[in-house]
């Protein structure tokens, strides 16, 4: 198994989230993140100052798979998500040793 | 005896319902207990006419026990009459067949020492001993318990109500606030059953009495609720989960279960103001009173006390706002709302008795004077002091008397993981954040500059969920309806009016669009503006009014990353517009 990691533009999660259903995906991980790549440094204009953005917003969504699905499914996440601007963000895949549903006390495959 | 004690308990018919049934219920559970003290007394050979009882403390001792509540049990006894062992022995007589019957025990053995000596050290003890009850055995032991007992929480109450107030108020963060609660535990909340025992509590110090009527009602529909879920249940348990909602709700007639969160949360306010008048009353009873406020005689002539005006008609007397002698709520429409813009100037609490009074005010014109208008202003922009005042109009239905419209939203649950209040709750809430949020010096820049502006956000603030209403799809566009009159009915400028509507329409469009779209696409920004009317200062009142609703929702709601988002947009907007 395969934990897909893809940290986001936030306004891509839906985008994300629609095209990881519509491949068969059937739950994921979603939670607020702050952070930069290469992007980082630029500057805001508000309320009359300017300020440096250091930590941009960002979503990050988390997606147990098969090792089988990892390669195709985290493109699918790259094609949502991309827009071919930079801060676009960043999809990584790692491995995973078990999983166990917490409800059934089932784990490997039949837990996804 | 005992052997199916438990079920039959839970299959005791619930009708007569209420306090008749759980009076019923103790009956049952009381002949039980009482049968069983004589086979105990039989079986382990001891006298038990005179010197020893047997006596139910809290829930049973007040016959408010439901249907699978614990017994809590004490046997008492003089000290003198029965040896330790012929003690021991009828205890074991008695709680041996209770466990194996599946009751829940709560127990205890203790002389009329012991009694005083647990109560004065254990504040929950000493509770339940107020209520203490005799089952069996000699009366006369009990009765000298319990007058020992009371003559001592009276004569310590000084010492034991700052212990009674902190063990309130960490109960009350720990378990949060009744009325609020989508999943509230009915007992242990704030406003919920133990508040009222608490109340009782106080009362019986003797150092002030206790609110009755609406409190003792809301007391008993709480038990209600908790008997209701009981049965449904078939367990020992006083959180109200959602899976249980439908039934619970069925079971007591209710249509639905957000129907049934909304009388909750009317008990529970209920329950918390009287325990908040109840505590600041024996507060009071326990400073040493004012010479000001005592009648005074010059030159042989009785004095009336001397006492500080605050307002028009509005006085202090003993640290609470009351009515002055010439205060006339029959002839004085704006009356309640000047009382209510003083309270909240002067930071004094309505007396009960003011508030009672207030309820005879007569309606407002349509519209309303522009004074009036000036007093609910006033109240709006003093931040959080307003809101015990508006929970203390609302309990008294003022709120709804100049607002119809509030009902629909009136103790309203909102079935959502970030809101932690009822739709009113929230709505007050956002109305005293503007205040904060508008203090901040980081918004110095964008902040309203002008006074009518920040009173346009006020309203908004004020109405923003107003059309959160049974049945409303889109509750911004069924505000933006029902906010129209009620601006009209204020007698607010035609200006005013449009931009609290255009607020009220599109309050959620800066936190929507900063988390949905794309902020590096020039479009989205004109977008924003134009839905704002190409207007900078409503683009800085909808920042205001974001930030506040946010926050006013809970603490998840407005997290850094999410104000990032905003200010970002904002930002972006703002510069579109030049």
């Amino acid at each position: 198994m395969k934990l897909i990691t893809a940290v986001i533009q936030p306004h891509k999660l839906d985008e994300v989230k629609s095209a990881l259903e519509a491949a068969g995906v059937r739950g994921m991980t979603v939670s607020e993140a702050s952070g930069y790549g290469r992007q980082k440094g630029h500057t805001e204009v508000y309320r009359g100052a300017e300020y440096t953005v250091d930590l941009v917003p960002k979503v990050r969504v988390e997606v147990l798979v098969e090792d089988g699905d990892a390669t195709t499914l985290a493109g699918v996440v790259v094609s949502a998500a991309q827009s071919g601007k930079i801060g676009d963000g960043k999809v990584w895949v790692s491995p995973v040793e078990d999983v166990i549903r917490v409800r059934t006390g089932a784990s490997g495959p039949d837990a996804l | 005896m005992l052997r199916g004690l438990r079920q039959a308990r839970l299959a005791h018919p619930t009708s007569p319902a209420g306090a008749r049934y759980r009076s019923a219920l103790a009956a049952l559970v009381d002949g039980a207990l009482t049968d069983l003290w004589h086979d105990a007394a039989a079986r382990s050979g001891v006298d038990v006419g005179t010197g020893i009882a047997l006596s139910a403390v809290g829930s049973h001792g007040r016959r408010d026990a439901g249907p699978t509540s614990d017994l809590d049990l004490m046997l008492v006894h003089d000290g003198q009459t029965h040896t330790p062992e012929q003690v021991a022995a009828l205890a074991e007589a008695l709680w041996y067949p209770i466990w194996d019957s599946g009751l829940d025990l709560d127990h205890s053995v203790r002389s009329l020492a012991q009694c005083r000596h647990v109560a004065s050290a254990d504040l929950p003890a000493a509770v339940g001993l107020l209520d203490v009850r005799c089952l069996a055995g000699d009366a006369g032991v009990l009765h000298r318990a319990r007058s020992a007992v009371l003559a001592d929480w009276r004569s310590a109450a000084r010492r034991r109500l700052p212990e009674l107030l902190n063990s309130t108020r960490a109960r009350a963060e720990r378990h949060g606030e009744l009325a609020y609660l989508i999943e509230p535990d009915l007992k242990e909340a704030r406003g919920g059953i133990r508040d009222a025992v608490v109340t009782w509590a106080l009362a019986a110090t003797w150092l002030t009495d206790r609110p009755h009527g609406d409190v003792d009602a809301a007391y008993e529909h709480l038990l209600d609720v908790r008997d209701a879920l009981a049965s449904v249940t078939a367990r020992h348990t006083n959180r109200l989960l959602r899976v249980h909602q439908p039934d619970v709700a069925a079971r007591l007639g209710y249509g639905d279960p957000d129907e049934l969160l909304a009388g909750i949360a009317q008990s529970a306010r209920v329950v918390a103001y009287s325990l908040d008048t109840t505590v600041r009353h024996a507060k009071q009873a326990l400073r040493r009173p004012s010479l000001r406020l005592r009648p005074a005689l010059v030159r042989g002539r009785r004095m009336p006390p001397r006492l500080r005006t605050v307002a028009d008609n509005l006085v202090e007397h003993d640290g609470e706002l009351v009515l002055g002698i010439g205060a006339r709520p029959e002839a004085d429409p704006e009356l309640a709302l000047r009382a209510a813009a003083t309270a909240a100037r002067s930071r004094l609490p309505l007396s009960p008795v003011t508030v009672a009074s207030l309820q005879r005010t007569t309606s407002l014109p349509t519209p309303w004077p522009a004074t009036a208008t000036e007093h609910l202003l006033a109240l709006l922009r003093s931040g959080d002091a307003q809101i015990p005042i508006w929970e203390v109009l609302d309990l008294a239905g003022l709120v709804t008397r100049w607002f119809p419209e509030w009902a629909a939203v009136r103790n309203r649950p909102q079935r959502s993981p970030v809101h932690i209040y009822t739709v009113d709750r929230h709505l007050v809430q956002t109305v005293a954040n503007v205040h904060a949020v508008t203090r901040r010096g980081e918004l110095v820049s964008t902040e309203p500059a002008e006074p009518a502006e920040r009173d346009t956000v006020l309203w908004a603030a004020l109405f923003h969920d107003i059309g959160k209403v049974a049945g409303a799809g889109d509750h911004a566009a069924v505000g933006e309806r029902l906010v129209g009159p009620i601006l009209e009915r204020l007698g607010l400028a035609e200006q005013t009016r449009h931009d609290v509507r255009l607020l009220v329409r599109h309050h959620l469009v800066l936190a929507e669009t900063a988390t949905s779209a794309d902020l590096d696409d020039p479009a989205v920004a004109a977008r924003v503006a134009a839905t704002m009317e190409d207007r900078p200062a409503m683009v800085a009142l909808l920042r205001v009014l974001t930030e506040a609703d946010a926050r006013a929702a809970g603490p998840k709601a407005w997290t850094a990353w999410r104000a990032r988002l905003v200010d970002t947009l904002t930002a972006r907007v703002l510069a579109h517009l030049g």
